[in-house]
């Protein structure tokens, strides 16, 4: 599974939702298979149809943007 | 009240004279101001939630001439507090087909005019200051955005594709106490990221408040050149505009004319080499030129204009 951070490099928000995924994964069972990567590439985004972030794109499928998910509905998106 | 607090303070540690007079207005100003940026960001945040950008986005669309103009300016006023979020809006305007000249009016507006440093303003300069700075804003900004539409340089924005990603709402149906506490908790994280700007910022101006002699302004920094040099000084230099307020304020305070504050203040916000370093992802060098030249021109002239007007 091929999770992305969609934010901008000075973004806060968009890298505390980075730590929130990764401690996340940590905490899986099945944790080693997903790997987690920030994308910073504004054109990216467009291309993903996200003009506000953070965004959470996972496998390819915008599953947030816009807006922190808490913790439940992040593992609910991993799982 | 923050004077007061301000005013016990400086009796506490029994200083006087010049020291006292500058840290007095240091602990003030950065009280007052940080209080004013939790309320004005809190409330913006909270409206923000109920305005999702596909909406705003949708909206422009179907707006032509003057009034999309006008409102793509005020909605770079409540835009969000970093220009790191601004340029994926940007590119989302594009994409979706709001048109050129007003995404630049988002565009121009948005970092330069800011809904909290209105309301510095007007504690530090008055109503009469604090509505020019919104009007020249505005202006600048529908001027920026009709020039550059006219000069046709759409065809400078970067090539990219907008996705599917889109139908996905960006805010999902809250209610009213989660959107309130997560605007709170998203205002606390900007004042957070702005406070050693504005603690800086204060303190150089408690500095020029204390210790900078009148004369030094008279002699320095006025004639017809002082415009143009200030908003040149204020590209390299790059801070929050909230930073930069206290240090315009107490410049006044020493003489220097409201409009090269003003112009000085504006290049800081609107004119910073790292924003330009962020646009570089997504125009053209000949975009990015006349986008920064007809905002450095605005804000000449703007500094101008206030100058023989107050």
């Amino acid at each position: 599974m091929l999770v992305e951070i969609l934010g901008s490099s000075g973004c806060s928000t968009c890298e505390s939702l980075k730590q929130d995924v990764e401690e996340i994964v940590e905490d899986l069972d099945k944790g080693e298979d997903i790997e987690v990567t920030k994308v910073e590439d504004p054109a990216k985004f467009a291309s993903y149809g996200v003009m506000s972030t953070p965004g959470l794109v996972v496998d390819g499928n915008v599953e947030f943007k816009g807006t922190v998910p808490s913790r439940e509905e992040i593992r609910s998106v991993l799982s | 009240m923050f004077k007061y607090v301000a005013v016990q303070l400086i009796g506490l540690t029994g200083l006087t004279g010049r020291l006292g007079s500058s840290l007095e207005f240091w602990i003030y100003d950065t009280l007052k101001i940080t209080v004013i940026m939790l309320l004005v960001i809190s409330a913006v945040s909270f409206l923000r939630t109920y305005l999702p950008p596909e909406k705003i986005r949708d909206f422009l669309k179907g707006k032509r001439a003057f009034v999309g103009y006008l409102l793509a300016g005020l909605l770079g006023i409540i835009s969000p507090f970093c220009s790191c979020s601004t340029i994926p809006l940007f590119l989302g305007f594009v994409g979706a087909g709001v048109p050129f000249g007003m995404t630049i009016t988002f565009l121009t507006v948005s970092p330069m005019v800011n809904s909290a440093a209105i309301f510095v303003l007007f504690g530090a300069f008055g109503w009469e200051i604090a509505i020019a700075y919104l009007t020249g804003g505005l202006l600048i900004g529908v001027a920026g955005g009709t020039l550059l539409k006219k000069l046709g340089l759409e065809k400078y924005v970067i090539d990219f594709d907008f996705g599917s990603g889109d139908n996905v709402p960006s805010e999902a149906n809250k209610d009213f106490k989660s959107r309130a506490s997560e605007a709170f908790d998203d205002a606390k994280k900007i004042v957070g990221r702005i406070f050693p700007y504005v603690l800086v910022g204060v303190g150089i101006g408690a500095a020029v408040h204390g210790y900078m002699p009148e004369q030094f302004i008279r002699g320095a920094l006025q004639g017809s050149l002082a415009v143009p040099v200030a908003t040149a000084l204020g590209i390299p230099i790059y801070t929050n505009i909230m930073g930069v307020i206290p240090v315009a304020e107490s410049l006044v305070g020493k003489g220097l004319p409201v409009g090269t504050s003003i112009a000085f203040m504006m290049s800081v916000a609107a004119l910073s080499v790292p924003q330009f370093v962020l646009l570089k992802q997504v125009m053209k060098k000949q975009l990015i030129t006349a986008y920064g030249g007809s905002i450095g021109a605005g804000i000449v002239g703007l500094g101008f204009i206030f100058n023989a007007v107050f």
